[in-house]
């Protein structure tokens, strides 16, 4: 039963990575309908980023930290202006091609700039473990989870509260309606792009850190995909409850059957969950016009 | 508020010139259009006197690729259902065809038909969840099967042989090897790219494409929306499972890594660039898309000259790029893909095209 | 007369001189065609075999060649994908006149051996070190330029056991990755396990990229393993776990198998690593290294632009360069006896190869066994935090 609960502890923090990569997903998704298939490639890139800030150019972390940040910031506004923004309201097949291939184009451009080796990021959480009872929690992870927890809190907070989370929410209600109240569309597209890369980048460092940077870093992202799945595409908390959950079962199944379960299991219940919740189990359920 | 104009009723553009109006009279007359088939026909069956091994290897290569993606095309072009999950139907197909051979020892024919079939019935399975969701969801949705399916080929190793997968015999086909496959192979490419062709002019076509633009109307005017929405998938399952019984004759082995989600972007990536909902699009994606890497590589090392070190390391991201970049460009600049710049230059368009598809 | 004749007189000259001493270089060199990991799970691997190829290759030409021939490479990314790297190989030896194929990885040498084996014929090796490469039915004209992986778990074995001593019988913990050369030696260490008496009390399969691996550790702690070892990853993943066992005080002794135990990589996972075994193929220390063909090696290292020098080298690197001598070595016995130069007869000198000097690439003199090199040395690393040593725990031995 310890160890369960053990178990059980780690799993949770280690949602971290899926909630904020999960929040980039949906934030971009609520407003422009998109679905980013290039988020784990954006992390990548934000992962390299903070290393070349902080490795190769040695300014130190929190100097790589915010290049990071910004930097996938700028990258996700110029992605959406360039080349989203003239697409609007093509078919869905085109919109996922058109990240898929951003995708690839990530891809190669860090191979090019930073060749296929892992690069491993400098560690700047402290890894004394804390005690929380008779329960050992690692250092990285219990600060990684404050700090995953305070972004997530902070970005929730933003969205509810601010004119431009309002702004948002209206144009993924209604874009014409919104459009004609004056909300200028464009400003709001960009600024959720431009919270996805943030989020992406976050994520993508907490990622490098387990794994070291190589330019396949992306792949982590499609396990968030079940996360998104799960929670429905549309709902900020929703996607928050999502994350710590599958980040919660795939430690268990890991503990307890082994690897191979680990990437499946959580598609397993995604599939279970949509024939149930076909929207997933927070979202909102989109009326379609005829 | 979809502002996309009809392109089907444009005149050919300038440039096209005396050449466009030269091919234009020549398909204009039936008997025109029959000499080009008979045409081609005479280039694919002599072309392995001229070619080399590779060269040979790389048009089999090709032919298996048109088969897999001209399915795909089916589910995502005609019917407008997305499914990211292409690679894994392969893989049925695959699979099935390698263990009849290899534990009934049944002729390829039958291997073939038998992996059509299994990847059909699978294809059928991954159709339910379409019957609920669209777009974005139904495209996560088929991820989610093709994690499954990967899985279970790695997993069920007493079946499926797990990572190490099925070795397979040599096959000897009409006695002439490697050229015998390649008759085989592009005979059955162009069977089934004429059965898909008659497909869209049949009723079963024409449901299709009102399923994709609007299926509520087509519920409305009495088509069986569960029974076309499982039948593209299905369909277009075969289709591949028919690519999969061949890509393992082909290459003599079949394991999990062949069947990734890579794998199924590359296959949507050529209904993209090819043209979707179109077959002559199908053709051309799939040859673009297998193709493109050695042509890329051959350019290179003229550019590259003698710096063989560079250009080995730097290929494979600057394909990547490039590769990506391609995809984007096409979707936004020429959105029919290279069928569509076909078209152009032939001053109409003879597929049954529609209008832009409802998101 | 006019101008034209004679300047067409002249230029028939030119090009005929062009042609006689420019002679077409091809027609003594000997091909070779090598497909390098640029891409895929073995990628960290690639530039580094690509290197040690290249330098191996002119040196051997600019010492005497073979027999005054020289070995020329064709370097191509085949991405670790089966059907490009079948497709390359058989374009390369279309013309009948390659004498050898590399190989990227295990799935490419299982898909073509068959054809290979009927028709093509061609010696090959590869880069891959997969246990079933030893069926020398099955591969015939393969052979591998190192140790497999399940030598590898042997060869710890042996060091365990040797520091038993009348101890109970030694706690193992095995963990590895999900992926194929991760698993690849899991069952045969079980079977070898039981027959000297060891316990392995964890088997744990980790992710080969994942997001979070504080339950892998939790296990390692858990299980109380006189020995933990890592095998199937290269720097991913095993760092990560040992620095987390380590705050959960965890004693036991860490070990790494080949890619895992490179020197440069232990010392970059930092003080945690301290005292860490590794068991590599062939002898990685180049930096005052006496020995001739290591101090060959170190020289090229030094001037090469392509990476800092480090004192060590890689697997990848010397694994390269010890393909291209035993290939010297070979093609020139079957030069010498006069048979042709094709797959049986340079298969049949591999496996006659016995006690060859590598000189220092391995400490001592080595044989194929079942056409592969069954031979490794285990080295310690001492990683602190302004020195990093690499000693010799166990010397060069035989798995098989």
């Amino acid at each position: 039963m310890a160890q369960f609960l053990e178990y059980s502890v780690i799993g949770i923090a280690s949602g971290g990575v899926y909630v904020l990569a999960a929040l980039g997903f949906v934030i971009i998704y609520k407003a422009g309908s998109v679905f980013n298939f290039a988020m784990g490639e954006m992390m990548m890139i934000g992962a390299y980023m903070f290393y070349a800030v902080g490795v190769n150019l040695d300014f130190g972390w929190l100097a790589g930290l915010l290049f990071a940040v910004i930097g996938s910031a700028v990258l996700a506004m110029a992605i959406e202006r360039a080349l989203l923004r003239p697409m609007i309201g093509k078919p869905v097949v085109v919109l996922v091609m058109i990240t898929l291939g951003v995708g690839s184009m990530l891809r190669g451009a860090a191979g090019l700039i930073w060749g296929p080796s892992i690069v491993q990021l400098p560690e700047f959480l402290p890894r004394k473990p804390i005690f929380l009872g008779d329960i050992l929690i690692p250092g990285k992870l219990a600060w990684g989870l404050l700090g995953v927890g305070a972004l997530a809190l902070a970005f929730v907070a933003y969205y509810r509260f601010s004119r431009a989370g309002i702004a948002i929410r209206a144009i993924s209600s209604d874009q014409v309606t919104a459009a004609g109240l004056g909300i200028n569309i464009g400003q709001v597209f960009s600024l959720t792009w431009a919270m996805g890369g943030v989020l992406a980048a976050a994520a993508g460092i907490v990622a490098g850190a387990v794994n070291g940077v190589t330019p396949q870093l992306g792949v982590v992202a499609l396990d968030v995909l079940a996360v998104v799945m799960l929670a429905g595409m549309t709902s900020i908390e929703g996607v928050m409850v999502a994350g710590i959950f599958i980040g919660w079962l795939e430690t268990m199944v890991g503990a307890y059957l082994g690897a191979a379960w680990q990437s499946f299991l959580p598609y397993l219940v995604v599939l279970l969950a949509m024939t149930v919740k076909p929207t997933g189990l927070f979202g909102e359920h989109r009326i379609e016009r005829i | 508020m979809r502002a996309e104009t009809d392109q089907n009723q444009q005149p050919g553009s300038p440039e096209a010139g005396a050449a466009g109006a030269v091919a234009k009279s020549i398909l204009a007359s039936a008997a025109g259009r029959a000499a080009l088939w008979i045409l081609l026909a005479a280039a694919l069956a002599a072309f392995p006197k001229i070619s080399s091994v590779y060269l040979l290897y790389m048009a089999s290569l090709v032919a298996i690729n048109v088969i897999a993606t001209t399915g795909l095309n089916i589910t995502v072009g005609y019917a407008g259902l997305l499914s990211i999950g292409h690679s894994a139907f392969i893989g049925v197909g695959a699979y099935a065809s390698a263990l009849l051979w290899l534990h009934a020892g049944t002729p390829l024919l039958v291997n073939v038909v038998a992996g059509a079939f299994a990847a059909f019935l699978v294809g059928l399975v991954f159709g339910v969840p379409s019957l609920r969701i669209k777009g974005v969801y139904l495209a996560i949705a088929t991820l989610a099967a093709q994690y499954s399916l990967y899985f279970i080929f790695q997993q069920w190793v007493v079946v499926t042989g797990g990572d190490r997968g099925l070795s397979l015999p040599r096959t000897n086909l009409f006695g002439l090897g490697d050229v015998g496959f390649y008759y085989f192979v592009v005979g059955l490419a162009a069977v089934l790219c004429l059965a898909a062709r008659n497909l869209f002019r049949t009723r079963i076509g024409r449901a299709f494409i009102a399923v994709r633009e609007r299926d509520y109307a087509a519920e409305v005017l009495g088509i069986n929306v569960v029974r076309y929405k499982l039948l593209a998938f299905g369909l277009g399952a075969a289709y591949a499972g028919v690519a999969g019984a061949m890509i393992g004759v082909f290459l003599r082995i079949v394991n999990p890594d062949q069947f990734t989600i890579i794998a199924s972007i590359f296959f949507l990536a050529a209904v993209v660039v090819g043209g979707r909902a179109s077959i002559l699009g199908s053709i051309l994606g799939a040859g673009f898309m297998t193709l493109m890497p050695e042509l890329l590589r051959a350019v290179l090392d003229l550019v590259g000259g003698g710096g063989r070190l560079d250009i080995a390391i730097v290929l494979s991201p600057v394909r990547e790029t490039i590769f990506g970049a391609l995809i984007v460009g096409f979707l936004m600049f020429e959105p029919r893909g290279l069928a569509g710049i076909v078209d152009r230059l032939r001053g109409r368009s003879e597929i049954i095209d529609s209008r832009p598809e409802a998101a | 007369m006019s101008n034209r004749p004679r300047a067409a007189a002249i230029g028939v000259g030119l090009a005929a001189t062009l042609c006689l001493g420019v002679a077409p270089a091809g027609a003594q060199d000997l091909k070779l065609t090598i497909p390098v990991p640029l891409s895929g799970p073995l990628s960290f691997t690639g530039q580094l075999q690509q290197a040690g190829w290249q330098h191996a290759l002119d040196w051997i030409n600019t010492n005497g060649g073979v027999k005054g021939r020289k070995m020329v490479a064709d370097y191509w990314d085949d991405e670790y994908k089966v059907d490009i790297g079948v497709a390359g190989f058989k374009k390369a030896v279309a013309n009948g006149d390659v004498i050898f194929s590399g190989g990227d990885g295990t799935p490419f040498v299982r898909a073509i051996s068959p054809e290979n084996n009927e028709h093509y014929k061609v010696l090959m090796s590869n880069t891959g070190m997969a246990s079933d490469l030893v069926d020398t039915a099955k591969y015939k004209y393969h052979f591998l330029v190192g140790a497999t992986y399940s030598d590898e778990i042997d060869i710890l074995f042996k060091y365990i056991k040797s520091q038993q001593g009348s101890g109970p019988a030694p706690k193992v913990a095995l963990v590895y990755s999900n992926t194929e050369f991760g698993r690849d030696p899991i069952e045969h260490a079980r079977a070898k396990a039981k027959e000297l008496n060891i316990d392995i009390v964890l088997e744990d399969q980790t992710q080969f990229t994942g997001v979070d691996v504080t339950s892998d550790a939790i296990k390692v702690r858990n299980a109380a393993a006189d020995y933990v070892i890592f095998h199937g990853y290269a720097g991913n993943i095993w760092p990560e776990i040992l620095k987390l066992a380590r705050e959960y005080g965890v004693k036991s002794q860490f070990m790494g198998t080949v890619f895992g135990a490179d020197p440069q990589l232990v010392r970059g996972v930092g003080p945690a690593a301290d005292g860490f075994l590794g068991v590599v193929p062939y002898n990685l220390v180049v930096k005052d290294n006496n020995a001739p063909m290591m101090k060959v090696i170190d020289s090229y290292l030094k001037t090469w632009s392509g990476k800092p020098y480090t004192g060590f080298a890689g697997i990848g690197y010397v694994q390269s360069w010890l393909t291209a001598l035993i290939l010297r070595t070979v093609i020139t016995t079957v030069i010498d006896s006069g048979k042709p130069l094709n797959g049986d007869n340079l298969i049949a000198a591999v496996n006659a190869l016995k006690d060859w000097d590598s000189g220092g690439i391995y400490d001592t003199p080595i044989s194929f066994v079942r056409q592969r090199i069954p031979y490794s040395v285990v080295y310690r690393y001492g990683v602190k935090a302004d020195s990093f040593t690499v000693t010799q725990a166990q010397g060069f031995v035989r798995a098989e």
